[in-house]
């Protein structure tokens, strides 16, 4: 029984995915997991932090809900309102510290210098946080699924770590797959036209600009309230 | 090249500042005027609410379409003479609706009511794991509205 309620958990979070609402983010995502792309370490670890990332924002969202310290409707409807608000701001300032455009400007200075540095070099550690702000970012769709969906089926089977993680492993798993095609896929043209290097670059501005076009779409979709 | 660069970081920022301020003020302006969530009707009849948020997915128009698809094949006259309504209602809006339904997310939700007064009500959240399976997702929607209709017939 549980086995088939672990199912359903990681089927609503695999629908979750692909649906189209999380689109933006999912691009975004799948382009920062892919990014480095002649190192299968730093792809895979990024990978796996992504999901983690994910995984702990549902298992401690059920946890806090199932064992009644907050209300299930309320916090979604808090965090469907303000994480989305505040997506769009957040991912535009990602995107320009992942181009190194901000960071260690004089002019405004939102970082440190070791910060950009970070940035610069790509550190597999930032998988973590953005899987975190991914998953409590809630859409339509994956709040109906995960409040509507999941919590019930985890309070009817006493399950407030297992199934939250099967949910979000299913929703990082195509995110995850996607980015390691991208990564080893291009990887392999690049060796094959021993052009590496420049391809590791041009994933590096692919990465900061998707996140500054999810950025404005989320900020245009959640805080002026146009529907695109 | 660095001089594009600057006046697009620094365009980009100030886009991100703008946001902040916009939905900062958004957010006092409606906090103030919270708007009437029931409506002033007399009698006894159902409400078939499709609750939403301000951002609309395919996904959820689409549950809305099967819905309404659904009212209008099944219960034409029940719409016609107004015992049963149909609603779209922006639950980021009317918060008072929300918290009374208690919604999590965009959800059909089948409320029995009596002058204006929400008597009795059915939030369907199963509609985001049935809607791929439309026998079931309008047997959940039905069997909701008939239970409602038969306690609203037994009222009048």
């Amino acid at each position: 029984m549980i086995g088939a309620a672990i199912f359903s958990a990681f089927w609503f979070g695999i629908m979750t995915a692909i649906s189209p609402c999380p689109l933006a983010t999912n691009i975004a995502a799948i382009s920062f997991i892919g990014r480095k792309a002649g190192q299968h370490s730093h792809v895979l670890g990024s990978g796996f932090l992504y999901a983690l990332g994910r995984t702990l924002a549902y298992v401690a969202l059920g946890s806090i809900i199932t064992l009644g310290t907050l209300n299930s409707s309320e916090i979604s409807r808090f965090l469907q309102q303000y994480m989305n608000e505040a997506l769009g701001p957040t991912m535009i300032v990602l995107g320009l510290v992942l181009l190194g455009w901000v960071g260690s400007g004089a002019s405004l200075n939102l970082g440190t210098v070791a910060l950009q540095e970070r940035a610069g070099r790509g550190g597999v550690l930032w998988a973590l946080p953005i899987g975190i702000i991914f998953a409590l970012s809630f859409c339509p769709v994956s709040a109906g699924l995960f409040f509507g969906g999941l919590l019930p089926l985890a309070l009817q089977q006493h399950s407030w770590l297992l199934l939250p993680a099967a949910y979000g492993i299913g929703t990082a798993l195509p995110v995850i797959i996607f980015a390691f095609i991208m990564a080893f896929a291009s990887a392999y043209l690049s060796r094959a036209f021993n052009r590496l290097a420049r391809i590791e670059r041009w994933m590096r501005y692919l990465t900061g600009t998707a996140f500054i076009l999810a950025g404005i779409y989320y900020s245009i979709t959640h805080i002026y309230g146009v529907n695109i | 090249m660095e001089k594009s660069r600057k006046i697009l970081t620094r365009l980009l920022l100030a886009f991100v500042l703008i946001s902040i301020g916009f939905a900062f003020g958004r957010h006092s302006v409606k906090n103030s005027s919270l708007p009437v969530a029931e409506s002033s009707a007399k009698g006894s009849y159902v409400n078939v609410y499709y609750m939403h948020s301000t951002f609309r997915c395919e996904t959820c128009n689409t549950i809305e379409a099967m819905t309404r698809a659904l009212l209008d094949k099944d219960y034409a006259a029940e719409l016609a003479d107004g015992r049963v309504k149909w609603l779209e209602v922006d639950f980021q809006e009317e918060k008072l609706l929300a918290e009374k339904f208690s919604v999590v997310s965009s959800c059909v939700v089948v409320a029995l009511m009596a002058d204006g007064e929400v008597v009795d009500f059915k939030r369907l959240d199963e509609v985001w794991t049935l809607m791929q399976k439309a026998d079931q997702f309008n047997r959940y929607i039905s069997d909701a509205v008939n239970l409602m209709l038969r306690q609203q017939g037994e009222k009048t």
